[in-house]
């Protein structure tokens, strides 16, 4: 496809955005880990094990706008057909896997914590449900990435696979809801109050952390997408000067 | 392209899938042998508690069996789709014919379903052999929930099948992508399944019939529109 080969990308390797990006996200790290550890007060309960809370719901909020943001670059990629939103589907799909892994890593340690059953009463919990089905959708998008012979027949797999994925993500929770759930309800209105303000000042800096880490892991991958794509294309002109 | 053209050259690949079918009997022998394999596997495992009827503990297992064989079934008979145009680069020869590729989409949809419709049914058969469970006192119910689940599965099945042809790998892969995809559809299978077998489908699983229509008819608007992306050269 000559779009897809004649294109060229126009950004530097670290522009001004992604320097602000990355000094703020620098600064407010060591914030969010104050914020959670020793800002906020112990929970009653569960003890220290509910500080897992500040990064575990950070973490699933970034994971769920990873699939919009999925979704939206892949849509993009399909009708224009530019490199540069293949890139972007690249990041934010590579970036919103990792961030799924944090949340299946760190939810079972707060369910053991906050339910203190055994693996199956929390193993059909429709947001831990839904969360390790978008974890396999994105495995899939990525192993199908890494398994086309083109770049460009990876990048249109790539989209494909996440828009049918983002896509399923609302109908796998309502069907893990309707099959069996008791995730506790954080945010229902009028159990807002239960939470201490110092929690929520600490789980409000953490997600506003936890987003800023997200845009900038997903700017620098983007980046890097785009100069491997320069060096295949150099690559490419290389060995057909070479042959002629 | 015209709407009767559309239909036409779906039914004519559809046609050629299924006489391609009959003389080999290819995907619909290993696809039978399969499904056969994994309900008596499961059989031999799922067994009652001490001390359960066990007719009760069929009604727990029996709804969850059918539906594990039908999954692997459908990923196994679905998985060489696209094979037989490998040979002699047939499927170039397709993409040149001078038709919607959503047209080779549908028809390779509608060979599918009637491999996947057959080894549901043959699922249906051996669970209901092998578990003290039957699944055919309400036929017209039974026929539904399998028509509408093996629908989506199919839809979604030919859709990963093209992918995992393009990318040179097989039934693994396709199955990596069909499961995670299709929980919803199986969720809603094995619950619509039970309801049925207690005699109360609409009253306590309506819920599950609407979203897994809604599910298909979602998956084939996205099918016929991202099947060109999959398949273009």
């Amino acid at each position: 496809m000559q779009a897809y080969e004649g294109s060229r990308g126009s950004s530097r390797w670290s522009g001004p955005g992604t320097l602000i990006l990355w000094s703020t996200t620098t600064i407010a790290i060591p914030l969010a880990l104050y914020m959670a550890f020793l800002y906020a007060p112990d929970e009653r309960v569960m003890g220290a094990a509910q500080r897992i809370f500040y990064f575990h719901v950070p973490a699933a909020f970034v994971t769920f706008f990873g699939a919009v943001t999925i979704f939206a670059s892949a849509v993009a990629m399909l009708t224009t057909r530019a490199p540069r939103w293949d890139h972007w589907t690249l990041a934010t799909t590579e970036v919103s896997w990792v961030f799924c892994t944090i949340v299946l890593l760190t939810g079972p340690i707060w369910a053991k914590a906050a339910w203190k059953g055994r693996v199956g009463d929390w193993i059909f919990d429709p947001k831990l449900a839904t969360t390790a089905i978008l974890w396999l959708l994105l495995t899939g998008a990525l192993l199908v990435r890494r398994a086309a012979a083109s770049e460009e027949l990876g990048a249109r797999l790539g989209a494909v696979l996440g828009i049918l994925a983002a896509v399923d993500v609302p109908i796998v929770h309502k069907a893990t809801v309707w099959w069996r759930g008791h995730h506790p309800v954080l945010f229902a209105p009028g159990k807002r109050d239960a939470l201490d303000p110092r929690m929520r000042l600490a789980f409000l800096i953490c997600t506003i952390v936890f987003f800023l880490l997200f845009g900038l892991l997903v700017a620098l991958r983007r980046q890097l997408a785009e100069v491997e794509h320069r060096a295949r294309a150099a690559a490419e002109r290389a060995s057909n000067e070479g042959r002629s | 392209m015209r709407g009767a053209g559309f239909f036409r050259a779906s039914a004519a690949i559809a046609a050629k899938d299924l006489r391609l079918e009959w003389r080999t009997w290819d995907s619909l022998s290993s696809g039978t042998v399969f499904a056969l394999m994994v309900a008596w596997i499961l059989a031999l495992t799922l067994t009652p508690a001490s001390g359960e009827a066990p007719e009760l503990a069929a009604a727990r297992y029996a709804p969850s069996a059918l539906w594990t064989v039908v999954a692997f079934a459908c990923a196994v008979s679905l998985a060489p789709a696209f094979r037989a145009e490998r040979q002699g680069d047939a499927f170039a020869g397709l993409l040149a014919a001078p038709i919607d590729r959503g047209a080779i989409y549908l028809g390779k949809l509608a060979s599918g379903l009637v491999h996947t419709a057959l080894l549901a049914l043959l699922g249906a058969g051996a669970t209901a052999a092998l578990f003290p469970w039957n699944p055919f006192e309400r036929p017209a119910t039974l026929a539904l929930i399998l028509g509408l689940h093996v629908l989506g599965l199919t839809v979604l099945g030919t859709l990963f099948s093209a992918i995992v042809h393009r990318v040179g790998r097989g039934e693994a892969l396709l199955a990596t992508l069909l499961f995670p995809t299709a929980a919803p559809l199986l969720l809603s299978a094995v619950r619509c399944t039970e309801a049925s077998t207690e005699g109360r489908l609409f009253e306590t699983a309506g819920h599950w019939l609407g979203l897994t229509a809604g599910f298909d008819l979602l998956y084939l608007c996205l099918g016929l529109l991202v099947f060109e992306f999959v398949v273009e050269d």
